[in-house]
């Protein structure tokens, strides 16, 4: 199956006065037309970092220091071997060099790719009505004229269970989970072939969630979009994802189907996450917990970045890095103890 | 809305009161006649203290207060003592210019201050911020006497491009408008470009950029919306205090308006039109905060006027 | 909703500005801007005024002059007029019944409204035969009524400014006939004609029908070249060209119409007679000499300096204080340098005269010894004195040009034999209010021998005691009496260089510091604007080269 989108190698690093922050070391990934993709990892692992990637959103402090992306074919950019010693005049010409202008990049944002966003407290403008956020998607993309895009921005609100008439409401005037379905009616007004959720319930409440997650559900059954679902609930995951990808200190470290991954985890750190869910049934026992802090971004270890919390780890670990190995077609991981690798 | 504007003028007038009452005593607490002063030198006491009956400052405190406010009611404002004329004439007069005068400068202001402030707030950094930090820099440190001189030497005097002094064409009123309005234009540079870059770091912003909005409508549209209303808060103040008269910008080009009449009815100690004047000015101000309390509710929706 | 408010309030801003568009219509003329450039500011070509325009707007061509004055109209009530602009706006609308050159009662006098004059041997009754054919403004004539009707408002209104200062002795006003009229003093006041000259005569007819309201709407009906059209508060008032005029033969001037332009500020008046945007700069006490050299290279404009009869004075108060005692004033004078203070606080633009009785006044006399610097001498005097060594504070306006910089050299002056005087520079109404009270030792303050004459000094000030002065000199005052009411010109002139005399020897009640020399800026081709030694002017008689 051809893939929709394609991440090789990427590299992205934070610069500030203060201190320099290797965000993504190495990020491979790809989702195909249709499918579903779950992107894991704890707060900090680098997954809102790889959704604005995608998007060619990241802020002025970024540099991708190396990999591509490639979106239906077109080349988002491609900065393999660009490294970190470019002037940001030199940098920014490199970057739209090497891939498609802004111009045609914004033909995509909102229209191709939409992206829904992880605060919806935030993420939606307060002085505009939320007719006015969704329709102005409608406006750049399908032309519309003003009226023409408010009608149907109501019709997207009735779609994601909101009375259309609130149109002209301002989001100050919704709960947040109903501001979180009006960031939804937004990123699927064009149909988007890809749809990146970074994290969209974390903000709210299980009930809720269920709600919103229902709705995802549905729209992905009715529109076959594909979806990049960034979160760290394994649960959502399990609900809505095909495949999964699990990201440690800006790496993935392991891949595969979530049938694969969930029922025999092969990576220490998918281990720890999926035993530190609490069981509903049988006995009581105490949680695991991961022992250790994240990696941290700013002072990354030697070798293997979860080699310092994990139990297993040896000599090689703390000074090469893990390949990502293939266990079989769905199952992938990058970790020198993994069963039935090296 | 309608509540609240009652409200408001209910709030207004308890405000006038306390002014004119200040108005009123402040001005009388000054050393000097209005009947001596008009007299002049040749006066004999027992003409200035008939002056003094006839000016009606001969009975008590409390009884002259009470007739001005009966008379202000009525739309009476008194006489002058220096013009012999009535006060609401006079003010009347003079006060279409200040108004004016007001007017432009802050059309001015707005003008320069707006796309400046959005520039600069956007394109942090570049060439075009350090231009517009230094522009607001300059106009917030030159004294408005300063530039007001300045202009009509350089302007009126050198190059003979515009009048320098009096009313009347739109060539006269360049030089008053430019001198007031380049310090109001500085200043609200300032906060429109830091409610600029404040807002640009926020998550909608992002979101609306990951809409594939241009940049430019995202600037200009998006964001200004949320940067605006502190400078039109600011330009309120300043409007507020232009309508009461800007006095060194009237004294400089000769402009006949409610400024220039305040200072000299004090040096005068002509209280009738003292005392309307400040009670104008405080009406003044107080719609133009309302105008502002307003003109911020209906841009932001969050603020919610009760 | 908020659509109707937002509405509402653009129409609400909209209307207020277009009121006050529409409402002034005046203030749309351009009364002096021709938006041409100034003819070459500082550089050295010379090319006639006439060329540039600089002689204000000549819009259609209608000529036009502007002159600048630096205070601000009050009042258009043509005998209330105790301010400059005053005075210029009411003698370029009407005339009294005769002019003088300001020279005082010996000066030269010509007929206007009258064409003769008599008065009686008590000096008391004096009748006017008046002009026939002359009309006012509203067309009505001019005959004996309107005199009357003027005179007989200031016996009424004693506080009318024209009464109170040039009229101190007026009883009655009386009808010969149509053509004739007599004036009847209580006493024989020498300065009569003066105060004739400074009368303007008012419409009879109009004034019974509206009365001192005539003056407050501006209907301003006199018998001058100029008709009054309209006066903008603090900006001008525009006079056009009386086409009627009685006098035309001796006096048609070139000029459509004239606009006196009141510029307080100094710089501002300066940079609008640079720009071309008026005439002529006429302020009050003259132009700041320090902005002087602005006027260098312009040879299109004339500077023209007058040795004129305002003088700055310091006031004692002769009854309580430190000065009550003959001995402290004298250390005062002598105390004083009085030539440093001219020639550098001053910068040269005063001297020093040696008493009230100036050189532009008669009975001037050169012989009388002039005021000395002799500071040990001054401290003798104060040795003397029963000066208890308390804080004298000299008192002096802000309205008065350089009054902190004199008076601080002053203080050093008298500090340094033996004085302990502090500078207390006060607020003008608050001055005034201070010496009308009397509540001072000494002050400092200015003041001009209008018409050339001292009597309205002496009348205010010395015998009338406005400021509180409190001496009871019996001699002085027989003296400052006899100058008022001493017909007599010879005799006047004695009794004045007596007055000088005794007051220089008694130190009291005033002594005089400076006396000014004013520069005007006039247009090479403007003439006709009188500048009169005692510090006043007029625009009546405005012309062209």
């Amino acid at each position: 199956m051809e893939q929709l989108l394609e991440i090789k190698d990427l590299r992205v690093q934070f610069k500030t006065e203060r201190a320099t922050s290797n965000a993504l070391n190495g990020v491979t990934l790809s989702i195909g037309k249709g499918e579903s993709l779950g992107l894991v990892g704890e707060t900090g692992a680098g997954k809102t970092t790889t959704a604005l990637s995608i998007l060619r959103l990241l802020p002025d402090a970024a540099r991708i220091l190396d990999g591509s992306i490639t979106f239906d074919g077109q080349n988002v950019f491609d900065m393999t071997g660009a490294g970190n010693d470019l002037s940001s005049r030199q940098y920014k010409k490199l970057l739209e060099k090497q891939g498609i202008s802004e111009t045609e990049m914004r033909k995509i944002r909102g229209n191709k790719i939409a992206m829904i966003f992880q605060n919806p407290l935030t993420a939606l403008n307060p002085v505009f009505t939320v007719g006015e956020q969704i329709a102005m998607v409608l406006r750049v993309h399908r032309g519309m004229g003003k009226r023409e895009a408010m009608e149907y921005a109501g019709k997207l609100l009735e779609q994601v269970g909101i009375a259309s008439y609130r149109v002209k409401d301002y989001p100050g005037q919704f709960s947040g989970g109903m501001r979180q379905r009006v960031g939804i009616a937004a990123g699927i007004a064009c149909n988007p072939e890809l749809l990146i959720a970074d994290e969209p319930t974390t903000a709210l409440d299980v009930t809720i969630q269920a709600q919103i997650l229902e709705l995802m559900k549905q729209l992905q059954t009715q529109h076959k979009t594909s979806l990049l679902m960034i979160t760290h609930n394994l649960g959502i995951i399990s609900e809505l994802c095909q495949k999964v990808a699990v990201m440690y200190g800006g790496q993935i470290i392991e891949y595969g189907t979530v049938d694969a991954v969930f029922r025999d985890p092969l990576h220490p750190y998918t281990r720890g996450l999926l035993g530190a869910l609490p069981n509903l049934e049988g006995d009581r026992e105490r949680l695991v917990a991961i022992p250790g802090k994240i990696a941290d971004p700013q002072n990354l270890p030697n070798g293997c970045y979860f080699n310092p919390r994990c139990e297993h780890k040896c000599a090689v670990c703390e000074s090469k890095q893990p390949e990502m190995i293939k266990i079989s077609d769905d199952h992938f991981v990058a970790c020198f103890q993994a069963k039935g690798g090296v | 809305m309608g509540n609240y504007i009652l409200r408001r003028i209910g709030q207004t007038l308890i405000v006038l009161v306390c002014v004119s009452l200040v108005a009123f005593f402040l001005i009388r607490l000054a050393p000097g006649s209005p009947a001596v002063l008009l007299l002049g030198d040749g006066a004999t006491d027992e003409q200035i203290a008939a002056k003094e009956a006839e000016l009606g400052l001969d009975k008590p405190l409390y009884v002259q207060y009470f007739r001005y406010i009966a008379g202000v009611f009525r739309g009476d404002l008194g006489m002058s003592t220096q013009y012999r004329m009535p006060v609401s004439d006079l003010i009347a007069n003079r006060l279409p210019n200040t108004l004016r005068l007001a007017f432009f400068t802050v059309l001015l202001g707005l003008a320069l201050c707006i796309p400046l402030g959005i520039v600069a707030g956007s394109h942090r950094g570049t060439a075009i911020d350090f231009f517009a930090m230094f522009f607001a820099l300059l106009g917030q440190s030159m004294a408005t006497i300063w530039i007001a001189v300045l202009n009509v030497y350089v302007f009126s005097v050198v190059l003979g491009w515009l009048p320098a002094v009096g009313t009347g064409t739109w060539a006269h009123y360049v030089l008053p408008v430019v001198t007031l309005g380049y310090p109001l234009a500085a200043e609200t540079t300032r906060i429109g470009r830091s409610g600029m870059i404040d807002t640009l770091n926020e998550d909608f912003i992002t979101a609306t950029h990951a809409k594939g909005i241009r940049p430019s409508v995202v600037h200009w549209k998006y964001a200004f919306k949320n940067a605006v209303c502190p400078v039109i808060t600011l330009v309120g103040m300043r409007l507020g205090a232009f309508l009461a008269g800007a006095i060194v910008v009237e004294s400089i080009y000769s402009w006949p308006g409610i400024g220039q009449l305040l200072k000299t009815s004090v040096g005068n100690r002509d209280y009738q039109l003292v005392q309307s004047l400040l009670l104008l000015s405080a009406f003044l101000f107080a719609l133009v905060n309302l105008l502002v309390d307003i003109i911020n509710s209906l841009i932001d929706p969050r603020i919610v006027l009760e | 909703m908020k659509k109707l408010i937002c509405l509402l309030l653009a129409m609400l801003i909209m209307a207020s500005m277009l009121v006050g568009c529409g409402g002034n219509s005046s203030s749309d003329k351009t009364d002096g801007w021709s938006g041409e450039p100034a003819a070459d500011a500082g550089t050295d070509a010379k090319e006639p005024a006439a060329e540039t325009g600089g002689e204000g707007g000549s819009e259609g061509g209608s000529k036009v002059v502007s002159i600048a004055i630096s205070e601000n109209l009050f009042d258009l009530d043509p005998l209330n007029s105790n301010s400059m602009p005053a005075r210029v706006n009411t003698f370029n609308v009407y005339e009294p019944l005769m002019e003088f050159d300001h020279k005082g009662t010996s000066g030269e006098f010509t007929y206007c409204l009258a064409t003769e004059h008599s008065v009686d041997d008590t000096g008391c009754v004096w009748t006017f035969k008046l002009r026939e054919g002359v009309k006012f403004h509203n067309g009505e004539d001019f005959n004996a009524d309107d005199v009357v009707c003027t005179f007989q408002r200031l016996v009424d209104d004693p506080s009318l400014s024209c009464a109170n200062q040039f009229w101190p002795y007026l009883e009655s006003v009386e009808k010969i006939d149509d053509y004739t009229v007599s004036i009847k003093t209580s006493q024989p006041y020498a300065a009569t004609l003066i105060s004739v000259c400074y009368t303007p005569i008012i419409p009879n007819e109009a004034y019974a029908e509206l009365g001192a309201d005539l003056f407050i709407n501006g209907a301003m009906y006199g018998t001058g070249p100029w008709i009054f059209d309209e006066w903008v508060d603090g900006a001008y008032t525009h006079y056009y060209k009386n086409p009627d005029y009685w006098n035309k033969e001796n006096y048609d001037p070139y000029y459509d119409e004239m606009y006196t332009r009141y510029i307080l500020e100094s710089s501002s008046a300066l940079a609008a007679h640079l720009s071309g945007e008026v005439d002529a700069y006429v302020p009050a006490n003259g132009i700041d000499t320090g902005l002087l050299s602005q006027y260098e290279g312009r040879d299109d404009i004339t500077l023209t300096s007058i040795d004129t009869g305002t003088f700055n004075y310091f006031g004692f108060n002769c009854a309580n204080g430190a000065f009550a005692d003959i001995n402290c004033r004298m250390a005062f004078e002598y105390a004083l340098d009085r030539q440093l203070i001219c020639d550098t606080i001053y910068g040269g633009a005063a001297k020093v005269p040696n008493s009230v009785v100036m050189d532009c006044v008669p009975g001037y006399d050169p012989t009388l010894e002039p005021y000395e610097y002799d500071p040990e001498l001054a401290k003798e005097y104060l040795a003397k004195s029963s000066y208890d060594g308390h804080e004298i504070v000299l008192y002096s306006s802000t309205g008065l040009n350089l009054s902190e910089e004199a008076m601080l050299a002053c203080s050093e002056m008298l500090n340094a034999v033996g004085f302990n005087t502090s500078v207390s520079i006060v607020e003008g109404a608050t001055f005034t209010t201070i010496r009308k009270e009397g509540n001072y030792e000494v002050f400092y303050i200015n003041d001009m021998t209008v018409g050339g004459d001292i009597s309205k000094y002496i009348a205010q000030k010395i015998t009338g005691d406005s400021h509180k002065h409190g001496l009871k000199d019996e001699k002085l005052m027989e003296l400052a009496t006899g100058i008022l009411l001493t017909i007599d010109p010879d005799e006047r002139a004695e009794i004045s260089k007596e007055y000088a005399r005794y007051t220089r020897e008694i130190a009291a009640p005033h002594s005089i510091m400076a006396q000014f020399n004013c520069t005007y800026a006039i247009d090479n081709d403007v003439t006709g604007i009188d500048l009169w030694t005692d510090g006043t002017y007029g625009f009546k008689y405005v012309d062209h080269v």
